[in-house]
């Protein structure tokens, strides 16, 4: 980073709810169980308020306020007890009403934060970022772009959304990737959307500017639309962060824009120059009168909120005694923390004991898989049953902690059978003791003047003893045993 | 021609039980009269649609032997809808070039209910585009004749509607109520008009020109009639955010009771008689309020002092409203699209291409109340009209501690002649400050005939009551019908 | 009249500038009658600056006070026409493949 800039980013996050229908009339929001988005015929989700007929009018869907209050609660908001939908108006062929029914001056939730914790120069960081805002919305749908004319599907038309907007609290990529992340951990945790990022259930857009090191005048700032990875965040904001700079160091103005990522090119992009400056026209909704949450209602919903990331996290720390890194990274995803405590179950009355060693693989191997395949653990063929046997047989010394890796490895390309998998590949660790004492002598024959060394006093030669005895036994040796094994014949 | 000897749901449902009459002879002569007519009252007849609900009122006759009023209240009546509500199927043009072709896909729930007691639908009705205007010279489809005054204009929006009342061309009417548009059409015409309270009538299926305003309601001879359809159409949807949930009544049953006159407090508004009044409207209004406090009504004057901002509010209010709700008219997923409009180099020149489909009263009003919503100017206008529009409100709230109704003229003068105001939209605007109070502050109010003026064009008296004591319109109104009328 | 109070000019080119906003194309006789008739409807409705507003008067968006009233999340089966299509391109000016046909976009 250039350390004579600072850097300005906020984030507007927008999810998609995992509510049955749209958030003003009962069309289905998604595809019948089983299908996906993409395999319904165009306009096969509407009726007469979604494609906005004369006519027409919304009816709220108590579950997507349900949702955002959860999403609220979640991210430490204050739950607006009234609050409004208005009209942003405007003209695009996707907007059957020529106005989206969002939330303006009077939303749901307000003043919330989130807590992020990422690793930067090998160093653990945290930090808090401000939500500002979460507010509902409905989608607009979608324009399928051919040469001579456009086509116009509405079946995403008037789905829910919550935005989740943030202060402009973050200085760097890496912090924007880590709110990103954070905040999809916590929404699909609770479980107010799937968070779906290939369907763009679960994307951002992101304000970035530069100043000056010390100003206190943030820079124009440039709006990066529709990213819907975490990756792409990071990249997007390090290229528009290095463009910037670049621009101003060359005596150029940055100017407010909207701008696109294009992932292929690892560069964002104007939108259109010719944008006209919007005039949205915002004004109350006369169709729906505002929402009342009643205290009631607030207390229900609190009393049905899930274990949050950062509680589940925390009791992984006091409970198993994990790092809060590798405790952080269990809970960055509600499928992988089910994952851990799976395996952890079929582990019964050993799992506290066995907790550090199924934490180490799953924050290790098996996150760095996820990460090179950009998979859910859900789709992986290796299973917490998988797990919780490699971890028995690695505590029972029958494989050593290297092969264990190994074990996992196989697994996850071809699944099968553990046990059959260490067999076939000769992965068992060797625990007879004649056996090792065998390969120690053999070395401790061949290496005469490294023994005299060692009887002498130079202790630091142990561990060319023990490393050459693990390699004449193929790497099988138990290492534990095999260092006595050492120590013993040496000293003899 | 039977239409012209039975004018009234009660009279056609007891010559039906008495079998003199039967549904589809009505229904014939009904659509029969409707065909002839020269006052371009309709802008669609339902020949057929009319025919098949006729017959199987006929069919429920045949094997019920009576009305059975309690399921059909308006079994075999024949009725005319507003053009600006939906029925699936039958072309809705909102009287606008626009919408020439619209079939829509689905049923508006006032309407729905109608069918299913019954109801047999004539026609859509001729009105002023998009309910915007207030004499019918605004429709894309040529303006209303006055039903009994050639070279007169019925009023507006709902002219066709009030027309085709008086005119023996249905029995009862649909139309809406965004500013006087049910109320100004039935005084100049002499029918009943009613504008229930604001959520009474569910909204689904009334093409919107400003919501927080706009209200459906009935057209009918009498005042009884005006209850029936109430009755009927009136009540909680679940497809209306902004429809109540209070239960409806029976108000037929609630013209029944005698109404008290000695216990009734009657409020006139002093700012209702104003000098832009005509003096015979005036006089002829007067004339009803002597005789309702010679019944033992004891009258009270009032004030609701911020009257003179009524039309300034309404006129930010309303277009404001409608310049939003008239943008998803874009030629995209239905309406009238002009041929060129794909070789546009631009998707806003496409828009314009299709939007040009507009009358220029409805432009004019788009571009208002875009206007007062535009930043920089959304606190000055539409912000500060919501204020004023509050005081008004809180003006009837103070009234109505000291009186139960309110009488008064419903509009400044009788009908005039066509062309007469088209020249000054100011002017025109301003003919509505009389019944605009009741749309700003959600009421209900009435207009039942009281009279006429020297050319024997009708005045209408208007009732107003407290929000949702649409019970109390209509029964003080059913007994001035009775006793004066 | 703007929001900070000043008066405000209506002059054809903020005609213009907010028919475009409402994408209507004005023909410049329009553009001359509209602006004329604009002016002195502004002109009239302005008088409601001159109103009374108590101090915290709360703008009234609805005629009458209560919570929205909302539905359950259940599905509705969306309507299709007798041949299968979604029932809501019926009246649609120009369909393909069951979307709305409009110009090129981007």
């Amino acid at each position: 980073m250039n350390p004579e800039w600072e850097v300005v980013i906020g984030l507007e996050i927008h999810t998609q709810l995992a509510t049955k229908t749209k958030i003003f009339c009962g069309c289905p929001a998604g595809a019948p169980e089983g299908k996906s988005v993409a395999d319904l015929g165009p306009n096969a989700n509407t009726c007469p308020v979604c494609t906005g007929q004369p006519g027409a009018l919304p009816v709220l869907n108590r579950q997507v306020v349900e949702y955002a209050m959860k999403a609220g609660l979640a991210l430490d908001c204050e739950i607006r007890r009234e609050n409004v939908f208005s009209r942003k108006n405007y003209f695009y062929p996707d907007l059957p009403k020529g106005y989206q029914i969002s939330q303006f001056d009077l939303p749901i939730c307000e003043k919330g934060h989130v807590d992020i914790e990422y690793k930067f120069g090998g160093k653990e960081h945290t930090k808090r970022i401000g939500v500002t805002r979460i507010h509902m919305e409905e989608d607009a749908g979608k324009n399928l772009h051919m040469d001579e004319f456009s086509l116009v599907n509405l079946n995403r038309a008037c789905v829910p959304l919550i935005e989740i907007v943030s202060e402009p609290d973050m200085r760097s990529a890496e912090e924007a990737g880590a709110y990103m992340r954070t905040v999809h951990a916590i929404v699909t945790a609770i479980g107010v959307t799937d968070g779906n990022m290939q369907e763009g259930n679960f994307r951002c857009d992101a304000n970035v500017s530069v100043m000056p090191k010390g100003s206190t005048k943030f820079g124009t700032r440039a709006e990066i639309k529709n990213v819907n990875s975490f990756r792409f965040v990071e990249k997007a904001i390090e290229f528009e962060v290095d463009r910037q700079i670049a621009l101003i160091q060359s005596g150029g103005r940055v100017v407010q824009e909207t701008r696109l990522w294009d992932s292929a090119k690892g560069q964002t992009f104007s939108m259109r120059s010719k944008e006209e400056a919007h005039d949205y026209r915002y004004f109350p909704e006369p169709d729906l009168i505002p929402v009342h949450v009643d205290e009631k209602w607030l207390e229900k919903v609190k009393a049905s909120m899930p274990e949050l990331p950062t509680q589940k996290k925390a009791r992984y720390v006091t409970e198993f005694g994990l790092s809060g890194y590798d405790a952080g990274v269990l809970t960055s995803s509600s499928s992988l923390a089910i994952f851990f405590e799976e395996t952890l179950s079929l582990l019964g009355g050993a799992a506290k004991g066995l907790a550090k060693s199924v934490s180490n693989h799953v924050a290790g191997e098996i996150s760095r898989l996820l990460n090179e395949e950009m998979i859910d653990i859900t789709a992986a063929k290796l299973s917490p049953r998988h797990l919780a046997e490699i971890v028995k047989l690695q505590a029972g010394n029958s494989i050593s902690s290297t092969n264990a890796k190994t074990v996992i490895g196989l697994v996850w390309k071809n699944g099968g059978v553990v046990e059959k998998i260490i067999e076939t590949e000769g992965l068992a660790q060797v625990s007879d003791t004649g056996a090792l004492e065998k390969a120690v002598e053999g070395v401790i024959a061949a290496n005469p003047g490294q023994v005299a060394e060692y009887r002498a006093g130079k202790d630091k030669l142990l561990g060319f003893f023990v490393g050459q005895s693990m390699k004449a036994s193929g790497g099988k040796a138990n290492p534990t045993l095999l260092q006595e094994i050492v120590k013993k014949k040496l000293s003899s | 021609m039977l239409n012209e000897k039975y004018t009234t749901i009660t009279a056609i449902h007891d010559a039906f039980d008495r079998k003199e009459l039967s549904p589809v002879e009505l229904t014939r002569d009904t659509l029969a009269a409707a065909k002839a007519s020269k006052h371009n009252a309709y802008l669609t007849l339902l020949e057929d649609r009319a025919m098949e609900a006729a017959k199987r009122a006929d069919q429920i006759l045949a094997e019920t032997g009576k009305v059975p009023r309690d399921r059909f209240p308006l079994l075999g009546i024949p009725l005319a809808i507003k053009d600006n509500l939906v029925i699936d199927g039958v072309r809705t043009t909102c009287a606008s070039k626009m919408l020439e072709n619209y079939i829509p896909p689905y049923t508006g729930t006032a309407v729905d209910r109608l069918e299913k007691a019954g109801a047999v639908f004539i026609g859509k009705t001729n009105m002023d585009e998009f309910a915007m205007g207030g004499s019918n010279e605004n429709s894309a489809f040529g303006p209303v004749e006055h039903p009994t005054h050639p070279g007169y204009v019925p009023g507006g929006s709902s002219g066709g509607s009030a027309t085709a009342v008086r005119a023996n061309l249905c029995v009862a009417a649909l139309g809406s109520d965004t500013g006087g548009s049910i109320r100004q059409p039935a005084s100049y015409c002499g029918v009943v008009g009613l504008k229930p309270t604001y959520g009474r009538v569910s909204r689904y299926g009334l093409v919107a020109f400003a919501s927080s305003l706009d209200q459906i309601g009935p057209f009918a001879k009498n005042v009884e009639d005006a209850a029936t359809v109430l009755s009927v159409m009136g009540g909680h949807d679940p497809l209306d955010s902004t429809s109540s949930s209070r239960p409806l009544e029976n108000f037929v049953a609630e013209l029944k009771k005698p109404l008290d006159w000695k216990g009734l407090r009657v409020g006139i508004p002093k700012e209702y008689f104003i000098d832009g009044v005509d003096a015979t409207v005036a006089k002829t209004v007067r004339a009803a309020i002597a005789w309702v406090e010679k019944q033992g009504a004891k009258l009270v004057d009032i004030s609701l002092p911020n009257t003179p901002y009524a039309v300034s509010v309404y006129y930010i209010v309303a277009v404001s409203e409608a310049s939003s709700n008239l943008a998803r008219f874009d030629g995209v997923r239905f309406g009238v699209r002009p041929p060129d409009a794909m070789k546009v180099g631009d998707i806003a020149d496409f828009y314009k291409k299709v939007r040009a489909n507009f009358g220029p009263e409805v432009k004019r009003r788009i571009i208002l109340g875009t206007f007062a919503l535009s930043s920089g100017y959304y606190d000055a206008y539409f912000r500060k009209a919501c204020q004023v529009r509050r005081l008004l409100k809180n003006d009837f709230d103070r009234a109505f501690k000291d009186c139960d109704v309110i009488l008064g003229p419903i509009a400044p003068s009788t009908a005039f002649k066509h062309g007469e105001k088209a020249a000054d939209p100011l002017k025109m605007y301003l003919n509505d400050i009389l019944t605009i109070p009741c749309n700003l502050a959600g009421l209900p109010g009435m207009s039942l005939p009281c009279g006429k003026n020297e050319q024997g064009l009708p005045i209408g008296l208007q009732v107003i009551a407290p929000q949702f004591r649409d019970d109390l319109v209509l029964r003080v109104g059913h007994a001035i019908e009775k006793g004066y009328v | 009249m703007s929001n900070s109070g000043n008066p405000i000019e209506v002059n054809e080119a903020l005609v213009r500038k907010v028919a475009d906003l409402a994408r209507l194309a004005l023909t410049d006789a329009e553009v001359t009658l509209f602006s004329t008739q604009m002016k002195v409807t502004l002109g009239y409705v302005e008088q409601i600056s001159k109103a009374t507003i108590p101090e915290g008067t709360e703008p009234m968006y609805h005629p009458f006070d209560m919570a929205t009233p909302m539905r359950d999340d259940t599905v509705v089966t969306p309507m299709t026409t007798a041949d299968g299509k979604p029932k809501m391109i019926r009246s649609a000016p120009d369909t393909l493949y069951e979307g709305f046909k409009v110009p090129p976009i981007l």
